[in-house]
């Protein structure tokens, strides 16, 4: 289970962090954060979580404190339900400052288990979950026509190009770093 | 200084004007002109159209001539209008200006009883009453002038200075400049780049330097100090110290110039970490370093802001609600009332973010971060810190009512500590520097230097300027100017602006080289003045001096700096002073012919109004001019400031039938004299008292404060005194004829 976002008392400024942010796409806007809070106000998920607060998070970024970010679980939290960034005094999209922010922890080497799993049943099933026999003749029954059939080559594909890109993301064995 | 003719007998001309239908319309001037040929003294009596009107002007003056009147009395709109004309008018008709008298039934009756026509007409025939009983009584009186120096005194020679004695020599004036220091430049020296241009403060200061040493016109003294200041606007005579010098040097000035500055405040050691690490600093030393290239490229630099300013109170809205819910330490924040000033030194938040700016710009690298409660960045610096955010300058909300923690720390950092109220938590960042936003605090010269000018400190100890409004840069001594912070936290811009104001006040005596005065002024009769230095004591102007004449002590007036109020008349226990055009006599003829005729019931109850001509008697027009209606009763008598009423007046009401009685003045703070009006609330207290022992009722006397915006607020004091007065009943000192 990966850790709770632990956020740090002390905090060592480190601009670095922010600047890689904001290189990101969708990630320039993130500087325009002034830390109102409308975004955790509004956010769905907040209401039913303890931890996950997206203007804490913003706010760290922006400190610095790159390790308590990516390491924790609570990014992976945001629904992308856009509400926040819907009522952003600033005009900031948070749901995408989370992508990017998840995509920055993928490139780090921090990827969470349930993600790993994902990834690798795509990458053997072609889809998230297996489509087997019950499923097809559940289909018929409905009168639905057949799914297509997996591409195997387009998976051979995807396959070579997140194992030389992102080879963090792959792995069956649930183990996250 | 007075004149004491002989008083001939009065010959007093009235005119009614009837103001198209203004006046006409609800007053009966035809009856009130006959009835004022009645009236004693009364040698003709006429009614215009127009009386401010050419035909109507030249009927003053050709019934001056026609009928040898000595009096003039003008029943018309308020004396606020056209007062310096008719005064005028009189003038060119060979009569003294000050024997002209106003009675105003416009502002103050018909346009303010327009459905009570009758009653109108009456209220408007006790106003004439009361006019003429007044102009009977008044004098001949002339301006006193005294001539006024072509030569000015700057007292310091920072930026302000500098621009006010430049400002001052290009108008062909003499200045004499004297700095405290052995160079020019103040504060400007201490400085590396200004906002919002970015200049150099040295370049600024060479050009302001330059512009002072060219100027033959200006005697420039460094190393010296103001020692003694005596004489009033127009001849000061000032004494010089010179450090290298044994000798003083004396100089005589018509104008003086204060530009004293202020200085930088320290905290003491070692809170906010100061003295614990030289790299703990304040903004000025900020400055030094950046100007000396001395910075480097640190990893992070955080700012302080408030760091002993806005002190003493609670600023941050939900800080009693973080004390309950314990996510504070109750302990903690007892401790952090420190020393500091209660006030905000406004240059500081752009200054921060102005040398935030700077480190950004020469080590984009860095992280600058500003702990701040408010951030107040006006006019066009809302731009600096938008290009502060944009260049990645972070910005976090701190309780300053809470300590921060600056201490050294692991790796040569410093750890500051303080509660983020967006995060409600106590945190620390690990930086390499602290710079403290620190306030500009009063000068400690500013002690000595009011006493030496005789101007007032204000309540934060930095000068304290006349008004706000109607007197930024004056002081409450005429002839001596603020320029600079001196009187308060100015930045670069505010100083020169400042000085220039300054520099516009000092040539307005300057230029014309005289200074002619009202003649509203007082006197002291020295026979029965006892020298018990009353007057000196609370006349905000340092107008009365206790001198010795002949052996004896007595008060002596400056007719010059005297303002004409009246407070000291109304304070004298001996009723040694006079405030000519408002003596005594003058006044007690109005109160006591308000009601001495057959009024009838058009004024019952019967309710007299002492009002103070810039608030009060201003509020009352402004009822009128808004058309407002409330009760006859009411009979106003204008006086310069309700600092005058002597309680004495307020018996002689009760006397003359009056069955209410409303002293009102300014709003406390905004006495047109500074004090008159905390006068007046003193002898309130102390007639409430007095009237008791009359048998009178307490609540038949009101003070009551009305500035000259509240029309409304006027109206509803009418009201309201008359249905109080009409319950209560007659006044029991009154002969109720059955």
């Amino acid at each position: 289970m990966e850790p709770d976002l632990d956020i740090p008392e002390k905090i060592r400024p480190d601009p670095s962090f922010m600047e890689e942010v904001l290189k990101e796409p969708d990630g320039e806007k993130l500087r325009y954060c002034f830390n109102c809070g409308t975004c955790t106000a509004s956010c769905v998920v907040s209401r039913h979580t303890e931890k996950y607060r997206p203007r804490m998070i913003l706010h760290l970024v922006s400190l610095g404190a790159k390790e308590a970010i990516l390491r924790s679980k609570e990014i992976w939290l945001c629904a992308a339900c856009n509400t926040c960034g819907e009522r952003c005094p600033q005009g900031v999209n948070i749901a995408d400052g989370m992508n990017v922010l998840r995509r920055l922890a993928i490139k780090h080497g921090y990827v969470p288990a349930s993600i790993r799993a994902l990834v690798s049943r795509i990458l053997v099933h072609g889809r998230i979950y297996e489509v087997d026999e019950f499923v097809e003749e559940e289909r018929q029954d409905l009168g639905l026509p057949p799914l297509p059939s997996v591409d195997k080559k387009f998976i051979e594909k995807l396959s070579e190009k997140i194992h030389s890109k992102s080879p963090s993301i792959v792995g069956s064995d649930g183990e996250s770093k | 200084m007075g004149e004491y003719g002989k008083r001939e007998e009065p010959r007093v001309g009235v005119f009614i004007c009837q103001c198209g239908t203004n006046i006409g319309g609800v007053v009966n001037c035809e009856d009130v002109v006959e009835y004022a040929r009645t009236l004693s003294n009364v040698a003709h009596s006429e009614y215009n159209m127009y009386t401010c009107s050419e035909v109507g002007l030249s009927a003053i003056k050709e019934a001056i001539k026609k009928h040898n009147l000595n009096r003039v009395v003008v029943a018309s709109c308020t004396p606020r209008t056209h007062e310096t004309l008719f005064r005028r008018t009189c003038k060119e008709a060979g009569l003294n200006e000050y024997l002209f008298e106003f009675a105003n039934i416009r502002e103050q009756c018909s346009w303010v009883h327009m459905n009570e026509p009758e009653k109108a007409t009456g209220k408007a025939k006790d106003i004439v009453r009361m006019a003429v009983a007044r102009a009977s009584e008044l004098e001949p009186r002339s301006e006193v002038e005294v001539d006024v120096d072509r030569s000015c005194l700057v007292i310091g020679g920072g930026i302000a200075g500098l621009t006010a004695a430049s400002s001052v020599a290009r108008q062909g004036f003499k200045v004499t400049l004297v700095e405290k220091e052995s160079k020019l430049g103040g504060k400007l020296k201490q400085l590396h780049l200004v906002y919002p241009t970015f200049q150099q403060a040295s370049e600024i200061l060479q050009d302001a330097v330059k512009s002072v040493s060219e100027n033959e016109n200006i005697q420039l003294l460094t190393s010296s100090t103001v020692e003694e200041v005596s004489g009033f606007v127009g001849s000061f005579e000032v004494t010089v110290r010179r450090q290298d010098r044994p000798n003083e040097l004396k100089v005589r000035v018509g104008t003086i110039i204060v530009a004293t500055g202020a200085t930088n405040y320290e905290p003491p050691r070692p809170s906010y970490g100061y003295g614990v690490s030289d790299r703990v600093v304040t903004q000025l030393k900020l400055e030094e370093i950046l100007r000396e290239n001395r910075l480097g490229r640190p990893e992070s630099v955080v700012m302080v802001q408030c760091v002993g300013a806005r002190k003493g109170e609670t600023w941050t809205p939900g800080f009693e609600e973080l004390k309950k819910s314990g996510l504070v330490d109750e302990a903690e924040s007892e401790r952090s009332v420190e020393e500091g000033f209660p006030y905000c030194s406004k240059i500081c938040c752009v200054n921060a973010i102005k040398n935030a700016l700077i480190i950004k710009d020469r080590s984009p690298n860095t992280d600058v971060i500003i702990l701040y409660s408010d951030i107040r960045a006006y006019k066009e610096y809302e731009r600096l810190y938008s290009d502060a955010r944009k260049k990645g300058v972070k910005f976090i909300r701190y309780i300053m009512e809470l300590p921060v923690e600056v201490k050294t720390s692991d790796g040569g950092k410093l750890d500051i500590s303080f509660f983020n109220t967006l995060d409600r938590r106590k945190m620390s960042l690990l930086a390499d520097y602290a710079v403290l936003s620190t306030p500009l605090a009063p000068s400690v010269d500013n002690l000595l230097l009011s006493k030496t000018l005789r101007i007032p400190i204000g309540a934060d100890g930095f000068l304290l300027e006349a008004h706000p409004k109607l007197g930024p840069v004056d002081t409450s001594t005429q002839g001596i100017f603020l320029a600079g912070t001196a009187a308060g936290p100015l930045d670069l811009a505010e100083s020169i602006t400042s000085a220039k104001a300054a520099t516009a006040r000092a040539s307005s005596l300057m230029t014309p080289g005289r200074l002619a005065k009202e003649a509203v002024t007082t006197e002291v009769n020295p026979t029965k003045c006892d020298a018990c230095g009353l007057c000196e004591a609370i006349c905000p102007f340092v107008a009365p001096r206790i001198v010795t004449i002949d052996g004896r002590k007595v008060s002596q007036i400056n007719p010059i700096l005297c303002n004409g109020c009246g407070t000291c008349v109304a304070a004298c226990p001996r009723f040694a002073i006079t405030l000519y055009h408002y003596k005594d006599d003058q006044i007690v003829s109005q109160v006591r012919t308000a009601f001495s005729d057959e009024v009838g019931d058009r004024a019952e109850p019967r309710i007299l109004m002492f009002t103070c001509t810039y608030c009060s008697y201003a509020g009352a027009d402004l009822a009128g001019v808004s058309r407002l209606q409330y009760p006859t009763n009411v009979r106003i008598l204008r006086l310069p400031c309700s600092g005058r009423v002597d309680p004495y007046l307020v018996f002689e009401a009760f006397k003359a039938g009056a069955d209410g009685v409303i002293i009102s003045g300014c709003h406390p703070g905004d006495c047109h004299f500074l004090s008159g009006n905390r006068m007046a609330e003193q002898r309130y207290k102390s007639l409430q008292a007095a009237l008791d022992s009359l048998g009178v009722e307490k609540d038949r006397v009101q003070l009551e404060w009305i500035s000259a915006s509240e029309g409304q607020l006027f109206a509803k004091v009418v009201k309201d005194m008359t249905d109080k007065i009409r319950a209560l009943g007659p006044n029991p000192m009154r002969v109720v004829k059955e």
